[in-house]
Parts: structure tokens; sequence; C-alpha cells
């Protein structure tokens, strides 16, 4: 951890609720750059803001305030898969792609202003793999040391259960996992986190389908329940892996639009370019 | 198929064989869901099938160590042939020519024809049981009722130790029916006597063999080697003070056998040419279908199971040289 995390930049899509001030637009009015409505001022009593011009064309003759939309803060949170499937280590070690997008997402919260927070799921929730939102990089740091040493254990049943440790508020949740488990947990999932912004991030690798090897006898351990299958591989059943991840794919990009979310797919490496591209594709 | 082990315990092995049905042996990699993976019927039957090897190979491997055998079988069988003792004389006399002198490189002597054409006979008639007993003084045990065609040979052949001394030929015919004792055999019985002469037989010993002729239902051939100048079977004595058992025992042994009402011929062979007509002669008549057990070893199959075992191992080797190694 001798380089500093890559930072990258993030938007909300709709405006933040937080009465907070931070940097990301909001719902609140206050006082900030960008003009959003007269108010009577009653409603908004700030008499320096006084807009003249509109009082006087008031055919109620009330005077008229100018307020300006506040920026607010927001909170992000980070909701990591901490099932045994997350250790598998292909051309990278998932697990340490999750510790990298830890940093890198905390930091970049923390260069807005924003709290960050995180929840681990693996069978339980556990106190451990969770963080409140915070603003401290030290408790990220101390967390990603954790992370790095623990041994990922199997299941990611407690996955659905986070909605109810994210704020009430609108928030910016990055979900990171391989998504390596049923379409129906994963519509109870995003079931429960439709009140806030999902960034589905999908962690694959291509040593699971585009670099296996084409010709050869090879057994598969399922890292999540240790059962096991021999395959023969050849250069037809490889296409047809690869056709089913194709597939998978596919399934996964309509399930999460249906819930409005768009996910990014993180094969191999990640840089923070990627979510940059990712934020600047979905305002456009 | 009667199949048996040496060391039952080592069966226990067998127990290993579930052991692929756990671990198909191909190195382990992991994968984060292999539900994603489609369904592959090839992969699958080459799983059961690497399993199937696999169980085979410690099956062979463990009924090897066992020492998988099959057991001793006999199987029942109907051929044509006839259950013969062959009675030799082995007196003194049998080795000298027909002419009654030693033996030269000219002529052989009656024991060596009997010897050769014999040896002959036995190995045209592959279905028949043969028993071996010889007398001199004594009656000699030589061979009991067998079907071991090399025994029967190396019997005929033993007769090449020079002979003994005199005739006793009812412990002879006594000891060559003791051979049909407590035996069930189908298919007829016959005692081929082979003899240069004849000895008197004593009334106690005529009576008891008159007895065991009609029980045991023997058929008797007597191929009589004559000398030449001495007496003959048919032979009528020109004086009737020498008509007695003691001066021609050839006649009166004739006499004894025919009166027995068995079915009984004699041959008078006076060189070895007219032997072996007569030897051809019974070889002809006595084809008469007979039931007998032929006996087949134990084979040890040990040997079978550890070429299975390498030749599945080799299979297996293969397979696994096919891994995909990373």
């Amino acid at each position: 951890m001798t380089t500093a995390p890559e930072t990258f930049r993030y938007r909300l899509a709709s405006p933040a609720g937080s009465v907070f001030p931070g940097a990301h637009p909001g719902q609140m009015v206050s006082s900030g750059q960008l003009f959003k409505r007269h108010e009577p001022l009653i409603a908004a009593p700030d008499p320096r803001r006084i807009d003249l011009r509109a009082s006087v064309l008031d055919p109620f003759g009330s005077y008229q305030v100018r307020v300006y939309q506040q920026k607010s803060t927001l909170d992000v949170y980070l909701i990591a898969d901490l099932s045994a499937s997350m250790s598998f280590s292909g051309s990278l070690n998932k697990q340490q792609i999750l510790i990298d997008f830890l940093l890198s997402a905390a930091s970049s919260a923390f260069s807005y202003g924003d709290s960050f927070g995180f929840i681990g799921c693996g069978r339980q929730l556990e106190q451990r793999w969770l963080l409140p939102g915070c603003r401290q990089m030290g408790r990220v740091r101390a967390l990603a040391k954790n992370l790095e040493n623990h041994v990922l254990a199997q299941g990611c049943e407690s996955l659905p259960q986070t909605a109810r440790l994210l704020p009430a508020s609108r928030a910016l949740v990055f979900l990171l996992s391989d998504f390596h488990f049923g379409t129906d947990r994963l519509k109870t999932l995003m079931h429960g986190l439709s009140r806030h912004d999902v960034i589905p991030l999908v962690l694959w690798d291509s040593a699971e389908y585009l670099d296996l090897p084409p010709w050869g006898l090879i057994r598969f351990q399922d890292m999540e329940n240790g059962a096991t299958r021999t395959l023969f591989m050849r250069p037809a059943l490889k296409q047809k892996i690869v056709r089913a991840f194709e597939q998978r794919r596919r399934q996964l990009q309509q399930a999460f639009r249906a819930f409005g979310a768009e996910p990014l797919f993180i094969d191999g490496r990640y840089k923070a370019e990627h979510i940059d591209h990712y934020f600047q594709q979905r305002a456009a | 198929m009667n199949f048996a082990v040496e060391t039952p315990w080592v069966l226990a092995g067998l127990l290993f064989m579930l052991w692929p049905l756990f671990d198909d042996g191909v190195r382990h990699s992991p994968y984060p869901w292999l539900d994603i993976l489609p369904p592959d019927a090839f992969s699958t039957g080459l799983t059961v099938l690497l399993r199937i090897l696999g169980m085979a190979t410690i099956a062979a491997l463990v009924l090897g160590l066992a020492g998988l055998h099959r057991t001793e079988q006999s199987i029942e069988r109907i051929g044509h042939g006839a259950n013969i003792v062959l009675l030799l004389d082995r007196s003194n006399s049998m080795d000298n020519t027909f002419a009654g002198r030693t033996p030269d490189s000219e002529e052989e002597s009656k024991a060596a024809a009997a010897r050769r054409l014999l040896t002959e006979f036995v190995a045209g008639r592959p279905h028949d049981m043969l028993g071996i007993a010889e007398y001199s003084t004594s009656p000699l045990f030589v061979l009991p009722l067998t079907e071991n065609k090399e025994a029967i040979q190396a019997a005929i052949n033993a007769t090449v130790v020079p002979a003994l001394a005199y005739t006793n030929i009812s412990k002879g015919l006594a000891m060559a029916m003791s051979f049909f004792n407590n035996r069930e055999l189908t298919g007829s019985r016959i005692v081929l006597l082979v003899s240069d002469g004849a000895a008197a037989i004593d009334p106690d010993s005529e009576l008891q063999l008159r007895q065991w002729f009609k029980q045991q239902q023997i058929r008797l051939y007597w191929i009589f080697l004559r000398t030449a100048n001495s007496p003959g079977i048919y032979e009528l004595p020109t004086d009737s003070r020498n008509d007695n058992a003691d001066a021609m025992p050839e006649r009166y042994l004739h006499k004894f056998f025919t009166s027995l009402n068995i079915p009984y011929q004699a041959y008078e062979a006076e060189s070895p040419d007219a032997m072996h007509k007569a030897i051809a002669d019974i070889d002809r008549l006595e084809h008469l279908p007979r039931h007998y057990r032929e006996r087949i070893p134990r084979q040890d199959l040990s040997a079978l199971c550890y070429q299975w075992a390498a030749g599945l191992m080799l299979v297996l080797l293969a397979l696994k040289l096919c891994e995909v190694r990373r």
C-alpha cells in the first residue's frame, strides 16, 4: 500500500437528498451556484437574495427570493460478496481486486468529502466486515488489511439482508460480486436495494472461460460446495462454455436493467478509468 | 466355473473399489461456479468410464494378490474306448527273442517288441483308461487305471529294466482284476495279458479267479508270445501222460480261460508281426462307447489378473497423461 489508490469520479443519476452540504447536486435549496427558482420571502427568509425585478412582476405583490441549489453530500457504500468463489485466482486474484477497489472507492469518496461504508456478505453478516459510513481512511485500510488475510468461506446468503444496513436516503451503492448465484437471489437483492443507485460490478476472470485449455482432461471443483466435475476439454466444449458465459452476461444485463442498473463487467485487472468511463457514459 | 482364492482375507482389499466412486483421480482445479458449465455427455461418459476402469484395475490387482484360480474340475465325456489293464509278464524269458536267443541288433527281445507295440496301441486309443500290472514270482503293481497318457507311456517304457524270475500268473490275474474293484466304470473292462509262458494255477486260486471274473464282467485277451519250439496253446499232448497242467501249462491255462464263460480271445504270436496283428485285432474290437470324466487341472488365474491390471493401468496412465497441466 505504498502507492496511493487510484481515484475515480462518480455522480448520481438523480439529485442527492442529503441535507448536508457536499459536492454533489442535491435536492436541497440553499446557498449555491446554480439558480433553482423563486420563492416567497416567507418560505425562504433571506432578504439578501430578494429579486426586485421578480417581486415587481409578481401579480400578488409578494417578495420573491432567489434560491439556489445546494450541493449535497452522498453516502457511498460498497457491498461485497465474500463467498469462497471470490477467492478465485485466474489471471488475477479476485480477492485482491476487491481490496483494490475498496481502497480506490474509499479514497474517491473521501476526496469528494462523502462518507464511505462497507458491507461484506458471507453466509451471515459479520460485525468485522461491516464499516458504517465514515470519513476515516485509517479504518478502511485496517479493514483492507483484515480482508487480505482472510480466507473466504462458503456462501453469500446474507446479501439480501444488506438493505436494512443502508441509509434511508438515496445512496450510491457499488455491488461487487461474481454473481455466480441464481437469478432469484439476485432479484430479491435488487428489490431490497431499489431505493438506492446501484452500480453492479461483475467480477469475472478470463481464466473461467476464455483462457480454458483447448484440449485435455480437467476436473473442476466448485469453490462453493466442493462438488467436482470432470470434463474432457476440446475446442467444441470450450466454445460451448464461452457461449454459456455470454448468455449469462446477457441474462445478468437484463436482470439488472429491469431494476434500472447497468452492470459493469470487470474482466481481469481493475482500473479506475473503467469506473470513470462508466459514469461518463451514464450521464450522457 | 469354480473360482477360488488362495488367501481370502486379501479380498478385503476389494473395498478399495469404492474409492474411484468418490475420486476419479484427475487433479482438482478450483472453479467458481459449476452450474454455469454446460452439460457434456461425452465428459460424463468418460467420467463413468474412468471410474469403471479404476474399479476394474483395483479388482484385478486384489484378485491377483489373493491368488485367484479355477479349481480342479472334471467334465463328463463320452468316447469310444475301454478300461484296459495290461498284465505284462516279467519273467526272464521275456528278455529273449522269439527264437529263444539273447537279443542282438537284428532281432529284438519279446519284451522290447511288446513295449514297442503296446506304445503304438496306447497312442492310437486316446479315450481309454489304462492300468498296468506286471507279474513275475509275485505281482507288481505299476499304475492304477488312469487317463494320463504320459504316465502310461512312462510305465510301459519302465519295462526296459531287465526282467525278474519266474511266472506266477494266478497272482498277476488277481491283481489285474483288483484294479476294477470299487470303481464305477462304464464301457468294457478288459484284461490284456501279454506273456510268453504259463504256469499251473492251484485249485484255491482257480476258484477265487472264477468268482472274480464273473463278478467283474471282464473280457480277457491273451497274447501268447510263443518261443520257437515251445509248446503252444492249441497243441495236443502226444503222450497222454503229459496231459496235465504242470507239463503243458499253456494248454491248461487256455482251457481254464475258455471254461470261464467270459468273452475271451487268445492270440498265439510267434513273431513281432503276429503280435502286431493281434493287437490291431483288439484295437478294432474294443470300441464300445464309454462314459468317462475328463479331469481339468486347477488353473492359476492370478497371472491373467495381473495382465489385466497392467493393461488397465496403461489405459489409466494414458488418460492421466491427457490431463491438463497448469
